[in-house]
């Protein structure tokens, strides 16, 4: 499959002031991420907070202009797009936001809401646009009464369909979704999701969808990206990276994540440690810090991503030897 | 047979609200054993928070109990927290029994370093004088396993990580020795690797220390793995309780059924859709007049919008409030 869009070396450094000199600084929020997102699939894109996966993110809809590297969309660099070119492009990409109290405008009814991104792309008449906002309302399984009224008179739930209305306007290939249903209770994160595959298949759509949830992302994503400190980590496919991890930081996550089909067994597999700064992050390797396969070469030397299986790659030296499994013999708490 | 250490004894809470009396937690009974972690789950708005809050007597201005014991009993004498006097419950909380929150950043006092916060407790007690208090807020920072406690006593909130932060709030917990801690959601804010270390720190104190832990949570992944029991709350009621494995097992109740299907698992074989729960959690102000999760049950018959049903045995040591779960079982 071609790949939709392409990230290729990408780069983010967010200025930050270090010392009480105003010394220069940077944090290092993305470091030389080379990605695609094939068209039709769900990409899983994990990691902790301070991973970059939500950056990255940002810069694939081009929203946060990246320092290096290249976003193409079908081919076409979005960084050495035309002002007005770019502004057409967008409308095949759209964002879903994690937090549907803080990304919809109170003061708007849900009508201007969804009616915005007609105005801006599209001339259409007034009648036009309320059949096409009331048939967006009922693709997310919301009814036509909610037009006119505001955020605040709805659940979270349902603000997230609202948001993923306004997401669906414009008919777009590809959406980044940010942690959608992160903020919502189990039994409507659930409706959200199953919402979100109805629609990937009805239009074809292509997600990159961020999590901090290997959980949701197994069920939802084909392939799953994993990040760590700014860097790729590790990735392929979904269900072969969970069977068959190849870097030591998705066995701890694996480990780490809490599961209810591990009921009482009261094992917890966890590493000591913390995640490093990301204005000074560690030599070589990120990860090694925290990893108990460390060697002296991790600190010297920068891993690559390796290709070690059809489509699964890692980005550490010792991925041959990278336990499936964490077990206290591997790793002491 | 002694008394467990806590024993809620139909807790009825309710919110005054310009709407009128809304019924926040209602009839709700629960027991905690010594060195026993229950788990208290449920969404948003279930009254999971306000049933933890009622136990110390900490509830917002606008919430009340307005019927119920809280029986805490400790060497051999019981006392009922919701009918003693302000001054002796002032005594109990922080050093019979404490409380850890979500975001410890909001709890922690900004200003203050944290050894000095740890061991605020025992000198408001007047449990130790300032060196005593100090040597025992290090000693705690050493069995929270804070790395380099010795520089970390004199930092500030702002210095620590999110993960620290909480090791801190639980030595606070700790300083006087309590023997029932309650955690609302202690490791939502945190990363799961990080969430993954508390977890591992809370049930490790539990062994070394004998404490009992009412655990309040969202999460039905990390109620599942820390807990002994399980109590599943909806709309202000107990629905379901009973021993961790069986209940994730076995659920008794179609509510926390529906919730095990909608929750994505990486233990079973993937699905191609996930099970949602239709619907929405009644509005207190209009429960409906028999069960409230009748409306959205897919085991509903007519007689459960008849009366509210009652907990009923279901198994040794397991309940649920269900007329189906009744017909099943017998």
């Amino acid at each position: 499959m071609e790949p939709l869009v392409r990230i290729e070396r990408l780069t983010k450094h967010f200025p930050a002031s270090a010392g009480a000199w105003g010394s220069k600084a940077a944090v290092h929020a993305i470091d030389d991420v080379t990605l695609e997102v094939r068209s039709g699939e769900t990409l899983g894109l994990v990691g902790e907070s301070g991973s970059g996966k939500t950056t990255l993110g940002r810069c694939a809809l081009f929203l946060v202009e990246p320092t290096s590297g290249g976003v193409f969309f079908q081919e076409r660099n979005l960084l050495e797009m035309k002002r007005g070119e770019l502004r057409r492009m967008r409308r095949h990409m759209q964002m879903i936001f994690q937090d549907p109290f803080a990304s919809l405008d109170p003061r708007m009814r849900v009508a201007e809401t969804l009616a915005e991104p007609f105005h801006i792309h599209e001339r259409l008449s007034r009648s036009q646009i309320g059949a096409r906002c009331r048939d967006l309302l009922r693709q997310v399984g919301l009814g036509e009464e909610a037009l006119d009224r505001y955020p605040h008179e709805f659940s979270g739930g349902q603000r997230q369909r609202i948001g993923i209305a306004r997401a669906l306007a414009l008919q777009p290939r590809f959406i980044v979704a940010d942690e959608p249903v992160s903020a919502l209770d189990v039994s409507v994160g659930a409706q959200i999701v199953n919402l979100l595959q109805d629609l990937q298949q009805h239009y074809s759509l292509t997600y990159l969808f961020i999590s901090h949830s290997l959980p949701v992302v197994r069920h939802i994503a084909t392939r799953v990206a994993v990040m760590y400190l700014g860097k790729l980590a590790e990735a392929g496919p979904v269900g072969e990276v969970l069977r068959r991890p190849l870097h030591p930081y998705t066995v701890l996550l694996l480990a780490s994540t809490p599961d209810i089909s591990r009921a009482g067994r009261r094992e917890f597999h966890t590493a000591p440690g913390e995640l490093p700064s990301a204005v000074r992050p560690p030599s070589g390797c990120r990860f090694r810090t925290r990893c108990p396969l460390a060697r002296p070469r991790c600190a010297d030397e920068e891993p690559p991503l390796r290709r070690l299986a059809p489509g699964h790659s890692s980005a550490c030296h010792f991925a041959e030897e990278v336990p499936s499994r964490l077990t206290p013999a591997v790793w002491p708490i | 047979m002694a008394p467990p250490l806590l024993e809620i004894r139909n807790l009825t809470v309710q919110f005054q609200t310009a709407r009128g009396v809304l019924p926040a937690v209602q009839g709700l009974s629960l027991s905690i054993g010594r060195g026993e972690i229950l788990g208290l789950v449920g969404e948003s708005g279930c009254g999971k928070s306000l049933t933890a809050l009622s136990i110390p007597r900490l509830l917002p201005p606008n919430a009340r109990i307005a019927a119920g014991q809280v029986l805490l009993s400790e060497n051999g004498s019981g006392r009922d927290l919701a009918q003693l006097p302000e001054h002796e419950l002032r005594s109990i909380r922080g050093t019979r029994i404490s409380m850890i929150f979500q975001e410890p950043m909001t709890a922690l006092n900004p200003v203050m370093r944290v050894g000095a916060q740890i061991g605020e407790a025992l000198l408001a007690h007047g449990l130790a004088n300032k060196r005593e208090a100090r040597a025992a807020a290090l000693d705690m920072m050493r069995q929270v396993a804070i790395p380099d406690a010795e520089r970390r006593i004199r930092q500030y909130p702002h210095q620590l990580s999110g993960g620290l932060r909480q090791r801190v709030m639980i030595a606070m917990a700790l300083i006087c020795r309590p023997s029932l801690m309650i955690a609302d959601e202690p490791t939502t804010a945190l990363d799961v690797t990080i969430q993954a270390q508390i977890l591992a720190l809370l049930a490790e104190l539990r062994e070394r220390l004998g404490l009992a832990l009412l655990f309040i949570s969202h999460d039905l992944g990390v109620v599942s793995q820390i807990a002994d029991r399980v109590a599943v709350m909806y709309a202000g009621r107990i629905v379901e309780h009973g021993p961790v494995r069986e209940i994730f097992a076995a659920p008794a109740h179609p509510y926390t059924a529906g919730l095990l299907r909608a929750a994505p698992s990486l233990g079973c074989e993937p699905r191609p859709r996930l099970a949602s729960i239709e619907g929405l959690v009644p509005s207190l102000a209009e429960l409906p007049p028999g069960c409230a999760f009748e409306p959205r049950c897919e085991l509903r018959v007519p007689e459960c919008s008849a009366a509210e049903p009652e907990l009923i045995e279901v198994g040794p040591g397991r309940w649920a409030r269900c007329i189906r779960a009744a017909t099943k079982n017998s």
